[in-house]
């Protein structure tokens, strides 16, 4: 916004502020309030960036080898066939490739639930939006996923798995799938203001759903738990990210088409809810 | 909305905020609205609509203020001052009520809150600037203005972490006030550093009064009568005057903060000592503050004659017996003591009882509470010791600062 358009600028503040707008003004808004504070966003992932190998012997190789740790320890042991083959692909393809998309969705759910609680009051302090708070987090979640791609290209290439034709696509299912995780976050971050056992639940729920979303081994390959394939939205994202980026075909087209609209929906929902609360949680702590 | 005219910057209209001393009260009524949004009804208006341990922490405040004006508020401590200014700054919203602001604005409430403390006084301009929504071409620009008048030098490359107090309220001040913003909202930051570089920030305060209106909290008389034409006066968070700032401060000091506050014993428990009682020795004791006419009073007003009206029975033969009357503020300084050392022999009856009463012309003490013991000695042996009932001050209508004033004139040649 240039000096002279905040010069003009008047400001209401209200009891019932934003309640009368709908969805898509709150996207808009949301939207606008990180773009007006990108500079900050842009320095605090820096700051974060350094912060992390600040006074190390090693400094900026950590800030690449520790975001591929996690990845690295399910490719070795499925290297050692700890896991079953899965899904016509090398098995380190298969379990990196899903770990990376998991590392992803969990981190954009989990992110705004520690970001809010944790910046709230000074959020309040430095008139800061919140939502500036948890587009900031995001910087450094979005860098490791990108170090984790990197090191899925480079096994593809080891272990000669073709990628298909229907790629370009998966990065629509991608963006679906990281709409919807980072819509419960949001929704959630504001429902653990008012319930503080939520953080813990939404911990203990995606410690346990790694292996409930055929993200280290195919949900096949535990019988009973199968329609959770078409169940579990995060292994309907992942699955078909996975069948557009190597086969070309989708398994559970139905199941995506649904989750899809509805990660499309909670998306607007969660902007609205989050836009609405955002000042009213503000000092809570 | 409606602005009462194109010069008003900032209209204030029956603003309220509703606080709580229980954290899930605070959360049942965040739970409530979560639900309103989540269910997509209207707003519930809650004004007026107290739970328990629900309290106004601001009520029913109205004010507005012009371009180039300055408003001061004061208040005691929890009167609602710093609550209503992160309203007016837009960090939390009123529970009841309207604010209108126009233009650009910068807080200073809490200067050093969103400071990184492992990144460098540079770094730390560019990110307090990024709050504040300025680019950073704009506080490039600004960036040697900012280290200078923050006099930080070459410090300005090391991390925040090293610097003292002083020198992060330094910079904090400085970068806020590199923003020239329309309206500029302060909460007691100008006691920034020290002497020398607090009347610094006094005079970039009254540069900014060229183009811009400021809200400012404090607690200096001083500054609010110097800076603004107009004050606010908050008492537990309702609004008691509002006009021009020097009758504001005579209010507020007559009024306000000569209200005796009620503290609680046990506070003063470890600044009086311990009690003492040694029934062998001293028995039947009364002891009771008392008008000038000798009726038992709890209460004097400031200036007026007061005397303490003491009896007791002396079962031994003391050697050398001395009562004493220690008194201590409210705030558990000594005030003064009464003795009977060296000035007057104790006599008693011939069952061993004394009476004394101790008369004091004008009670001098500025308003407040006062808290005394009685103890009774022989020679350096505590014979007994306990405490009196306290004794209220009340203000005699005129303004009164520190402990005590004194019998004064003023003559000029």
């Amino acid at each position: 916004m240039t000096d002279e358009r905040q010069a003009r600028t008047i400001r209401v503040y209200r009891a019932d502020n934003r309640f009368s707008d709908g969805a898509i003004a709150a996207l808009r808004h949301l939207l606008a309030e990180v773009w007006l504070h990108r500079a900050h966003v842009k320095l605090i992932f820096a700051r974060d960036f350094k912060a992390s190998y600040r006074g190390t012997a090693l400094g900026v190789f950590w800030n690449f080898v520790l975001p591929l740790l996690p990845v690295s320890v399910y490719v070795f042991l499925s290297v050692l066939g700890v896991f079953p083959p899965a899904d016509n692909l090398p098995r380190g393809v298969y379990v990196s490739f899903n770990v990376t998309l998991w590392l992803l969705f969990s981190g954009l759910v989990e992110q705004p639930i520690s970001v809010i609680k944790s910046r709230n009051a000074d959020a309040m302090k430095t008139s800061m939006p919140l939502s500036v708070a948890v587009a900031s987090g995001f910087a450094t979640l979005a860098f490791e996923t990108l170090l984790r791609f990197l090191l899925v290209a480079v096994l593809v290439v080891a272990t000669q798995a073709v990628p298909a034709l229907t790629l370009p696509l998966a990065l629509g299912v991608l963006f679906l799938g990281a709409l919807f995780s980072l819509s419960v976050g949001l929704v959630l971050a504001i429902a653990n203001i008012a319930v503080p056992d939520v953080q813990s639940i939404v911990i203990v729920l995606m410690r346990y759903g790694i292996f409930v979303s055929g993200v280290i081994f195919p949900l096949s390959a535990i019988g009973q738990l199968e329609w959770l394939e078409i169940i579990n939205p995060f292994a309907v994202f992942i699955h078909a990210i996975r069948d557009l980026t190597f086969h070309g075909s989708l398994t559970y087209p139905v199941a995506l088409a649904v989750w899809g609209v509805v990660a499309i929906v909670i998306a607007l929902f969660s902007a609205r809810i989050f836009y609405l609360m955002e000042y009213r949680i503000r000092g809570i702590v | 909305m409606f602005l009462a005219d194109d010069d008003t910057i900032l209209q204030v209209e029956h603003v309220s905020k509703i606080y709580s001393r229980s954290r899930q009260t605070t959360q049942r009524r965040l739970t409530r609205t979560l639900s309103r949004a989540v269910f997509g009804r209207r707003f519930d208006p809650m004004g007026g609509d107290l739970r328990e341990g629900e309290f106004y922490a601001v009520n029913d405040v109205n004010f507005s203020l012009k371009r180039g004006e300055a408003l001061g508020i004061i208040g005691l401590n929890g009167s609602g001052k710093t609550t209503l200014l992160r309203m007016l700054a837009g960090q939390l919203l009123p529970d009841d009520g309207t604010i209108t602001v126009v233009g650009r604005t910068a807080s200073m409430i809490d200067l050093t809150a969103g400071f990184q403390v492992a990144a460098s006084g540079r770094e730390n301009i560019f990110l307090r600037g990024a709050a504040l929504g300025r680019s950073r071409e704009q506080m490039e620009a600004d960036f040697d203005a900012i280290v200078d008048f923050a006099e930080l030098g070459d410090a300005i490359g090391a991390p925040v972490a090293t610097y003292s107090s002083g020198m992060m309220m330094r910079l904090a001040f400085s970068i806020v006030a590199a923003v020239a913003p329309d309206l500029l909202f302060i909460d007691e930051v100008l006691a920034v550093g020290d002497f020398r570089f607090r009347q610094k920030c006094l005079a970039r305060v009254r540069d900014l009064r060229q183009h811009s209106a400021f809200v400012m909290v404090t607690h200096s008389m001083t500054d609010v009568i110097r800076f603004c034409e107009r004050t606010l006066v908050l008492n537990k968070g309702v609004p008691v005057f509002l006009g021009p700032s020097a009758e504001a401060v005579e209010f507020f000091e007559t009024k306000i903060e000569q209200q005796p506050i009620r503290v609680a014993p046990l506070s003063l428990s470890n600044v009086t000592g311990p009690i003492f009682n040694n029934p062998d020795a001293i028995s039947d004791v009364s002891v009771h503050w008392a008008d000038a006419h000798g009726q038992p009073t709890p209460h004097v007003v400031h200036g007026e004659p007061q005397e303490l009206h003491i009896a007791f029975r002396c079962r031994i033969n003391p050697r050398n017996l001395i009562v004493g009357i220690p008194v201590w503020r409210e705030d558990g300084a000594m005030a003064t003591g009464f003795s009977t050392d060296t000035r007057h022999t104790i006599a008693r009856d011939s069952e061993g009882f004394v009476r004394l009463k101790l008369h004091v012309p004008a009670f001098s003490f500025n308003p407040g509470t006062y808290s005394a013991m009685l103890s009774i000695v022989d020679g350096t042996e505590f014979l007994w010791r306990n405490s009196i009932a306290p004794l209220s001050v009340k203000p005699a209508g005129r303004p009164t600062w520190g402990m005590v004033s004194l019998d004064y004139r003023w003559f000029q040649d």
